[in-house]
């Protein structure tokens, strides 16, 4: 491990003149089970890591105005996927969580560190994406912007989290009236490892109960999560037949960008992203009412 | 690993291939690149790094020409170098090849095998693997825009 100098925020404004003081040479942590693991492979080596757990008031789930689940930035995983709001509300949004890696790391790991990671290979944001959730970052001063999940991964391990924000909140809005969800992952290897591809899908029905709309992201399979537009496309105002489904799910393999590596080659993991998706639509359209 | 880019540089072969065989003149080109000296005849050491978020990998190494073939425009490059601090290192042979373009301008393709050794790890390998193709481009605009302005 390197050196460095840990400093334990209070409170949020006390987070951001940390930031503020430290700049580029500090990193945030919470669980800190995904920083720990880059330091002690030494490809980050910050010399100033600023504590956050014991920030209060960010460790919260509640329902909002409109219905929406607001889940605080440093709510651990294990915590979303068993309160009673996410379960009942947004249960796409408990199970995506339930299949990150195990409980331990679950107990560690918060909702913000997660999000600000940036990891492609990642369980929740597919669903989140396909929810239409909102990320909260908070600044300075009271600043606020609020980021559509889909918009906040913008490369690998790239975020658009600005320098001197803190991720403090994620906004889900349940799934519409009637519609299906699914979260498929694929897990060739063993049940605690990352997707070899993974896909959440949200399918809505119109009024003659054909697909009015479909939401379809995948995960482990190019730089970002990826919303899979086309398939949404073709499927849009079309009988949820299993034809349909397999034609749109067809376009997938142009849409994926996978790499070879331990969990199979890029022309598997293209074929499997078409499969998984196919079931995943399927299982979703069948919830349908 | 392997990997092919290709590119159209906005220059006749000759003036291409004396401007990418003159590695210094290049060498700016190329995105991430630097501390580039001269070590002796086609013979180069330098620094290059990899960042993927707060994640880098900072490889330093060599660079040698080990074969070159004016007439045809063919030239291949032994590229090995090391993450000390990480503990792996990567070890790259590149293969560049010139063709000239129906318009009078020059395709530029390089295609590069790559072995990973020691403790790149998983988070090592597809920072590299997956900044590769983008640094490729960026490194295709930069010359583009190196032949432009030296006219």
């Amino acid at each position: 491990m390197i050196d460095f100098e840990f400093h334990q925020a209070t409170d949020l404004d006390h987070a951001f003149s940390l930031l503020a003081d430290y700049g580029d040479d500090a990193r945030l942590m919470s669980g800190g089970t995904a920083l720990v693991l880059q330091m002690k492979q030494r490809f980050s080596q910050p010399g100033h890591v600023i504590g956050l757990t014991r920030i209060p008031g960010l460790d919260g789930i509640e329902e909002t105005e409109d219905g929406s689940i607001r889940i605080g930035g440093l709510c651990t995983q294990r915590q979303v996927e068993n309160h009673p709001l996410v379960t009942e509300r947004i249960p796409l949004v408990a199970g995506a969580y339930r299949h990150v890696a195990t409980p331990r790391i679950r107990n560690m790991a918060t909702v913000g560190g997660g999000l600000a990671h940036g990891d492609p290979n990642q369980d929740p944001p597919p669903s989140l994406i396909a929810l239409g959730a909102s990320v909260v970052l908070s600044s300075a001063n009271g600043g606020q912007r609020i980021v559509p999940a889909e918009e906040l991964f913008v490369d690998y391990f790239e975020t658009d989290v600005r320098p001197g924000e803190i991720i403090t909140g994620l906004v889900v809005p349940p799934a519409p009236d009637g519609a299906g969800t699914s979260y498929l992952k694929f897990l060739p290897r063993t049940a605690d490892d990352y997707a070899t591809v993974s896909v959440a899908a949200v399918v809505t029905p119109d009024a003659s109960g054909n697909c009015g709309d479909v939401r379809i992201v995948l995960g482990s399979v190019g730089l970002t999560p990826i919303r899979a537009a086309a398939a949404e496309d073709a499927l849009r105002g079309q009988p949820l037949t299993d034809e349909a489904i397999r034609e749109a799910a067809a376009t997938v393999q142009d849409a994926v960008d996978p790499l070879d590596d331990h969990r199979g080659s890029a022309e598997y993991k293209r074929e499997m992203a078409e499969v998984f998706t196919r079931r995943a639509v399927r299982q979703a359209a069948g919830q349908v009412s | 690993m392997k990997l092919e880019n290709r590119c159209v540089v906005p220059a006749d072969p000759i003036t291409t291939w004396d401007l990418v065989m003159d590695v210094p003149r290049v060498a700016p080109c190329v995105p991430g690149l630097s501390a580039l000296e001269v070590e002796g005849d086609d013979s180069y050491s330098g620094t290059l790094l990899a960042q993927a978020g707060p994640m880098r990998v900072n490889l330093s190494g060599t660079l040698k020409v080990v074969s070159r073939d004016d007439q045809r425009g063919e030239a291949q490059f032994l590229l090995e170098a090391a993450d000390r601090r990480i503990g792996g290192s990567v070890k790259t042979t590149m293969t560049l090849q010139l063709t000239p373009t129906a318009d009078g301008q020059t395709e530029l393709t390089i295609a590069t095998d790559t072995a990973f050794m020691g403790a790149l790890g998983t988070l090592g390998q597809p920072i590299i693997r997956r900044k590769a193709a983008a640094t490729m481009e960026e490194f295709a605009k930069n010359l583009a825009g190196l032949v432009e302005s030296t006219g």
